[in-house]
């Protein structure tokens, strides 16, 4: 999978050292990453890596071995400010003292209830700051409350980090959806999850990849409509009309805005 | 002598593809039985034939790995103290183990096959086997046979059932596999047939082989174990690399332009062909398509959609499973035919040259789209053709699906290891990191790269991709004697394969 990842769709591929790794294995876990990132070519995705968190004996290493390789961002679970600012100052030590080219960019793993609450201080914790990413099943146990499969016991979290990340112009990334056999129920999820918000969803099994992709690129029909909207505003500005109407509904500029979005998206997505 | 690949030709090089070639078809005289004898035990039948050095015997390979024929007749064979014989068996399996040492002590000197692996395989490719095998396709086969070129002198028949007229089929009896395609030719060509059963019934309607060939029927305890007749890999992969691989090739089909109602394909057995059929078959029925016929080793996945009415007919030369046995004894629709209709290259009516896609699998493919499926890059034998370059060169478009890269081997490489399949007869390759397509298809090229987001590059430039992750593979050492020769489904040769160093 470490050399395969790339290939399969994903615009992230996440090489996780925190809770996927056993604790007798974090030292080969973090040299195998290390050398994944030297030496295999991802071409077709960004790399991150999910280092420990602040509160535990490894982060310090795992900056130490990981930051020199370059990935594209880290995954900092627990996010806080604190841990944030404190992993910043050795990150950038180490970019420094190796000549980095570019800034390593942070993906903040919201997975608490002080988290949540403290969610503008962090997300404007940095400059390297790209995402905000929900971890519900954490979320929840530090809520003491059950995870359903209508989610509703995370409908504030999700929410309140949907609306953050917009305000701080940061990705908003929905939690995993966990069960693995449940395609309708990921699909129909996953569409909640736009509709509020979200520009993008962690997958934590391959199949999941496709199905989140479908639900977040917009459809062949929403292209072609913001093409001929964009067109008609063209048309609209050459002649000297601020608002006007397409196909009897009037066109200002959120609208323009929101057609201009669905074509950085297909963009983005290879859609265009 | 070299042939038009580059390749040692030995007496008979390679030319052109079958499929350009002219179709001859003219098939030498059928050999009818004068008798068919009942009651004689197979030493009997072995004195009465009577059979001597170096005679040439048939078997097939439709009970596969499970198959307790070859071994009961060559056991027996063994025991009369013949030598020089050559075993002609449509494929050989790791059941076939007892013709190791009949390799080592001269009672057999030549094997002709269209497949072979297991001991037998690795013993040929250690030098084991005095004469140079032959390993041909499944067209070629009948195609030799029909055209007397292999003369048969003696064909066991394993048979599922036979009736009190000495009729065969392969649909009753325990030891059912239901179809005796790769027998045909055998039956119609070979100077005398011995059918093996375990079963005797009162009448068959619908037999495969007729009476009229059948010389001898004997009777022993088990033909076959049904287990075994099973091929391993008849379930869609599971594997996320082997899906993206299935999904873009589906896509590829898609956009290719011959994806329409009434067209027709055949895949291997294999996960991500399987994972193909299983993206194109949702298609289908998106957009309301059926196809015309599916052909070749049938599974229970063609047997669904044949049920579901996706497909109209399937043409069946061997079943994979035993939902596939059943269904070949009830449908209708679901048609036996033999080797000679499915793939000899002679036959005007053959069915893999009406095929529009094949989809196949390979062991190594190289930048002249050659195909290597018969060894692996050691040189040992590893399989053969099969039913490869016959549908390769049959259908309109053959498509080779692959990692790219597999246990830290790349499929592609330079050169192909022996050559199975000729590259003038393959037209796309689809890996998980890029489509290479033959640049004979430039309309095809420009249609995809318009119509779909599929990573399409010139084969070279795929091929260093996969050397940036493998890096530059040492050449294998090959032994200096020749052991096998890679025959192409007209009877000429590809390639030859050295003996291996142990």
């Amino acid at each position: 999978m470490l050399t395969t990842g790339d290939v399969l769709g994903a615009d992230v591929l996440i090489l996780d050292l925190e809770d996927a790794v056993a604790l007798s294995e974090k030292d080969a876990a973090r040299i195998l990453v290390r050398e994944a990132l030297h030496s295999v070519p991802f071409t077709h995705v960004e790399t991150a890596v999910r280092i420990n968190p602040l509160d535990s004996p490894y982060w310090q290493e795992d900056l130490a071995e990981i930051v020199p390789a370059q990935p594209d961002a880290l995954v900092i679970p627990k996010a806080s400010v604190e841990a944030v600012q404190q992993m910043e100052k050795v990150i950038e030590q180490i970019e420094k003292e190796k000549g980095a080219e570019k800034k390593v960019r942070f993906l903040l793993l919201i997975e608490s209830a002080r988290s949540l609450l403290d969610l503008p201080r962090i997300a404007a914790s940095s400059e390297r700051n790209a995402a905000l990413l929900l971890g519900a099943e954490d979320y929840s146990a530090d809520m003491g409350i059950e995870r359903t499969p209508f989610g509703k016991e995370i409908e504030y979290a999700r929410f309140t980090l949907a609306t953050t990340a917009r305000a701080y112009g940061l990705d908003a990334i929905d939690t995993p959806y966990t069960d693995m056999e449940d395609r309708a129920g990921l699909e129909k999820d996953t569409r909640f999850a736009k509709s509020i918000g979200f520009t993008g969803r962690l997958c934590i099994h391959p199949a999941h990849i496709d199905p989140v992709t479908k639900v977040f690129n917009p459809t062949k029909e929403a292209i072609e409509e913001a093409i001929a909207l964009l067109e008609a505003a063209e048309k609209a500005r050459q002649e000297g009309i601020g608002v006007f109407s397409y196909k009897g509904k009037m066109v200002d500029l959120p609208v323009i805005h929101r057609a201009k979005s669905v074509l950085d998206t297909a963009k983005s997505g290879g859609l265009l | 002598m070299i042939n038009r690949l580059g390749r040692e030709g030995l007496h008979k090089p390679y030319g052109l593809p079958a499929a350009d070639s002219e179709k001859s078809n003219k098939n030498n005289k059928e050999v009818l039985a004068e008798q068919t004898h009942w009651g004689l035990s197979l030493e009997e039948v072995l004195d009465a034939l009577p059979l001597t050095d170096g005679m040439t015997l048939s078997f097939h390979h439709h009970l596969r790995n499970g198959d307790y024929v070859l071994q009961t007749v060559m056991e027996a064979v063994h025991k009369q103290g013949v030598k020089d014989l050559t075993i002609a068996a449509s494929s050989i399996f790791p059941a076939h183990e007892c013709l190791v040492p009949m390799l080592e002590d001269g009672t057999v000197t030549k094997i002709h096959t269209a497949y072979m692996s297991g001991p037998v395989a690795d013993a040929v490719s250690k030098g084991k086997c005095r004469e140079i095998c032959e390993i041909t396709t499944h067209g070629g086969r009948p195609r030799a046979i029909l055209a007397g070129e292999l003369a048969i002198d003696v064909s066991f028949i394993a048979s599922p059932a036979v009736d009190k007229q000495g009729n065969i089929t392969g649909s009753d009896g325990p030891g059912a596999c239901g179809v005796l395609g790769y027998a045909v030719a055998d039956a119609k060509m070979a100077k005398r047939v011995v059918a093996v059963t375990d079963t005797v019934l009162d009448r068959i309607t619908k037999p495969e082989i007729d009476h009229k060939y059948v010389d001898y029927i004997v009777a022993i305890d088990s033909i076959g174990d049904p287990q075994g007749i099973v091929s391993g890999t008849t379930q869609v992969t599971k594997d996320p690399v082997g899906l993206k691989i299935a999904k873009d090739c589906a896509t590829l089909m898609l956009h290719s332009g011959l994806l329409k109602n009434g067209f027709s394909f055949q895949t291997g057995a294999g996960g991500i062909s399987l994972a193909v059929a299983d993206f194109v078959k949702e298609e289908m029925k998106e957009q309301g398509i059926t196809a015309r016929f599916a052909s070749g080793g049938i599974t229970d996945y063609l047997v669904d959609m044949l049920q579901d009415g996706a497909i109209e007919t399937l043409y069946d030369v061997q079943c994979f499973n035993l939902k596939a046995v059943e269904s070949v004894r009830q449908a209708d629709n679901h048609v036996k035919i033999d080797a000679d209709r499915y793939a000899n290259p002679d036959n005007p009516d053959n069915i893999v040259d009406r095929l529009d896609f094949v989809i196949l699998g390979a062991t190594e493919i190289d930048t002249d789209f050659h195909v290597n499926v018969t060894t692996g890059t050691d040189g040992k034998i590893l399989g053969g053709s099969g039913g490869h370059a016959d549908t390769a060169a049959g259908a309109k478009l053959s498509i080779i699906v692959s990692k790219l890269v597999n246990a830290r081997v790349s499929c592609l490489v330079d050169a192909v290891t022996t050559i199975t399949t000729p590259g003038e007869t393959v037209d796309i390759l689809v890996t998980d990191r890029g489509i290479a397509i033959h640049p004979k298809h430039t309309e095809l090229i420009e249609k995809l790269q318009k119509e779909t987001h599929l990573e399409i590059l010139p084969i070279k430039d795929l091929l260093q991709l996969a050397k940036s992750f493998t890096g530059e593979p040492e050449p294998v050492k090959r032994g200096e004697r020749m052991v096998a020769a890679s025959v192409y489904r007209d009877g000429t040769v590809l390639d030859v394969l050295y003996q291996i160093e142990e």
